[in-house]
């Protein structure tokens, strides 16, 4: 490595759970038997550039983009979608407080929905 | 077997953008000669430029999905703990899993659906095992997500628009190579 090289260590997991009676617990789900998790460190080409942002209203995080994670940090109304083609098919929704991260086709285009009022944060890597 | 009253996923992602940088020395010359501290070295720090970390986790009802899921191919894994006369699949019907516990699912150049049927997807959750990139389709099989080997994607799907036709999977186009992942694909 070298100074100002630039890499993002992004992990993503998730647990199915199962609720056998109503009211009842949840447990971990038997069709799955276990907790789900996978971690990687990407290390963006050469002099890699990141950005970060605030977005209240719908619009394209950018382009020619390696990476985004996308963040609604507060929704007052409505719904936060994200679709990977300029707005055309919104393919991803966020709920208060969940992010989407991953490594993306440069050729996709990062555009993120809201309908209502919401806050989103999003950093991009290239 | 009885299927549960209520299913849903919890999940959660986690991100650190990091940027090498060279530390502050401490080395020191003692009065003879030898030396004490450390010399500068690089590491790695915080981005400055986004200067925080970004993540989140589901929350209240974490994303219900359909308690029954139809059928046990929802997700690769068959669960140790699990009866095989409680499988919901006939045997002969579904020679990928049959007899596992790993739960990997290869994957070819060729684009594939997952998970038969046509249900809107309200979650998705796939790990490439391998070590061949793995490139994800969620609509118009338009290779948009990646996943390299040993990450893993989760998402709330927009159950409109995703369907278990239009997810898929595949390593790059024409290259002739393979990897295996394991998959949470939730109506």
């Amino acid at each position: 490595m070298a100074v100002g090289d630039k890499r993002v260590l992004y992990r993503n997991h998730c647990v199915p759970q199962e609720q056998v009676d109503s009211g009842g617990r949840y447990y971990l789900d038997s069709d799955c038997g276990r907790k789900l998790t996978g971690s990687y460190l990407y290390d963006l080409d050469g002099t890699g550039t990141t950005a970060t942002g605030t977005v209240t209203s719908s619009g394209a995080i950018g382009t020619t983009l390696d990476f985004i994670a996308v963040t609604a940090t507060s929704i007052g109304s409505g719904t936060v979608m994200i679709s990977l083609d300029n707005g055309t098919t919104s393919i991803i929704e966020l709920k208060e407080g969940e992010c989407f991260a991953s490594k993306i086709a440069s050729g996709a285009q990062p555009y993120v929905t809201i309908s209502g009022s919401a806050s989103v944060d999003y950093m991009s890597g290239t | 077997m009885a299927t549960p009253n209520d299913r849903r996923i919890v999940y959660g992602t986690y991100v650190v953008p990091q940027i090498a940088y060279n530390t502050t020395s401490t080395e020191v010359t003692r009065e003879e000669g030898s030396t004490a501290g450390r010399a500068s070295y690089e590491d790695w720090k915080l981005d400055t430029t986004v200067a925080k970390r970004f993540g989140g986790k589901s929350s209240g009802d974490h994303v219900q999905v359909t308690h029954d899921q139809a059928s046990d191919l929802w997700t690769s894994m068959v669960s140790i703990h699990q009866e095989w006369d409680t499988f919901d699949e006939a045997w002969n019907l579904t020679p990928a899993v049959w007899g596992e516990d790993s739960g990997e699912v290869a994957v070819s150049d060729s684009l594939s659906t997952i998970r038969s049927g046509s249900d809107g997807i309200k979650f998705l959750y796939i790990k490439n095992l391998g070590t061949v990139q793995c490139e994800l389709a969620l609509e118009n099989d338009e290779r948009d997500i990646l996943i390299p080997g040993g990450a893993a994607v989760s998402m709330r799907t927009n159950s409109s628009s995703v369907t278990s036709a239009t997810v898929k999977v595949a390593t790059a186009a024409s290259s002739s190579t393979t990897t295996t992942i394991e998959y949470v694909i939730a109506k």
